[in-house]
């Protein structure tokens, strides 16, 4: 096959937008999620005042510009020009505050009744990791992290293909979860999250699993593109990534312990849907990686 | 590239650029306009439960309370005490509540052994530590 046709023509215009901002985002989540999943971050955010608040959000404009010095999330010509990585610090900054909003509201750990107080607070605080995460878009999953680079000149046949991915995204998904599936988070938000919350974060998993894969133009877009196969489809090979994802999720959680088989369906249902969401950001950097 | 080319993508930058700023600006700014419009008031616990929110399980009645901090500054490790009185008898019931925001609500559920809509029933704030 020949080397164009593995590559997408470079997006110009909106195009280029949704490309440059999916990879934003997949870095935000990708370095971020598992502080979104912590308490701690959650309570401390309500016991800062303003004035650390704002001191935070500076630092990390400054480290974000920093970061879009030699990584951010742009990749056109002007990048690493001093306006521009001014700019992409802001946007990472943007990022940041959107990427927590979704979350949070996502978790239930903002809602209508919450004062808006604790929305600026919890939101400005989850601001940092985020932020710093979509700083880092275009540093995560180079090339030379992959140790199959160089067998990636043309695409390898469907069941290959399929095993590589279930196996990658099975691995990434028990790398991440295993961050946070020993943790009380996911108790807590699998019972604080009613039916409207869980179809959210199914929602949220998909559509993040898929922008990381075959928006974000991380490394390895081309080849992934070129795949033929019934489950190398982008929609088809989301939802596999999405459903391995879970499973590894429900495994990690029964072999911790954390749900048994006599429990409520209700309970291993919300928390594996909890837990789904890192995995299915870590299953879609594991098939990026291999 | 041609001119009409590179300027939409240059009005697509600008968009997302403006937007960025836009919503950077209202979060630094609520931030600010929260710091100088909020007092420093102490924490101001009150707790009170309500019986139309109370359960029959199997061994007792789950009656929820409501917890709120009228105050500024947050608390933490808040010791309520849910007292009943049945026929002259009195049992409590402890709730502790590790974190409560400024102006936050927590919800709560004592488990009561006695029906509590035949008994009198109060909640009363014993301790909490002020935050800051």
């Amino acid at each position: 096959m020949a080397a164009g046709a593995l590559h997408r023509a470079q997006p110009a215009g909106w195009a280029r937008e949704l490309d440059v901002f999916a990879r934003a985002f997949s870095g935000a989540f990708l370095f971020g999620i598992p502080l979104l999943y912590t308490q701690e971050t959650w309570l401390i955010a309500l016991s800062l005042d303003a004035v650390q608040l704002l001191l935070l959000l500076a630092l990390t404009f400054v480290a974000s510009l920093a970061l879009a010095r030699v990584s951010g999330f742009r990749n056109d010509a002007k990048a690493h020009r001093f306006t521009s990585d001014l700019e992409q610090a802001v946007e990472a900054l943007a990022v940041g505050a959107v990427g927590s909003l979704v979350i949070l509201v996502a978790l239930a750990r903002l809602g209508p009744e919450d004062p808006p107080e604790r929305w600026l607070a919890m939101i400005a605080l989850q601001t940092v990791p985020l932020a710093i995460g979509a700083s880092l878009g275009n540093a995560f999953l180079s090339d030379s992290g992959s140790r199959l680079g160089d067998e990636r000149g043309g695409p390898r046949s469907s069941w290959r293909a399929l095993g590589t991915d279930v196996a990658a995204t099975a691995f990434g998904a028990f790398f991440l979860c295993f961050n946070i599936a020993p943790t009380e988070e996911v108790r807590l938000l699998a019972a604080d999250l009613g039916l409207g919350h869980l179809v959210g974060l199914i929602v949220l998993g998909l559509l993040i699993g898929y922008a990381i894969v075959f928006e974000a133009e991380f490394v390895g877009i081309g080849s992934r593109r070129a795949q033929k196969g019934p489950f190398q489809q982008p929609v088809t090979e989301t939802a596999l990534a999405y459903c391995v994802s879970l499973a590894v999720a429900g495994a990690i959680l029964l072999l911790l312990g954390r749900i048994e088989l006599g429990d409520p369906l209700r309970d291993v249902v919300a928390q594996t849907i909890v837990l789904g969401l890192p995995a299915t950001i870590g299953g879609a950097a594991g098939r990026l990686v291999v | 590239m041609s001119p009409q080319r590179r300027s939409s993508r240059d009005l697509s930058e600008l968009i997302t650029l403006v937007l960025s700023i836009v919503i950077v600006a209202a979060l630094v700014g609520g931030v600010a306009f929260v710091q100088l419009s909020s007092g420093d008031r102490p924490p101001v616990i009150s707790a009170g439960a309500s019986l139309d929110e109370m359960q029959r399980v199997v061994g007792g009645f789950q009656l929820e309370v409501v917890v709120r901090n009228d105050g500024d500054r947050a608390a933490e490790a808040i010791r309520l005490v849910v007292v009943q009185e049945v026929e002259g008898r009195t049992s409590e019931h402890e709730i502790e509540i590790d974190f409560l925001a400024g102006g936050a609500v927590a919800r709560a559920t004592a488990i009561l052994r006695s029906d509590p809509r035949r008994s009198t029933v109060r909640v009363e704030v014993r301790s909490f530590q002020s935050r800051n």
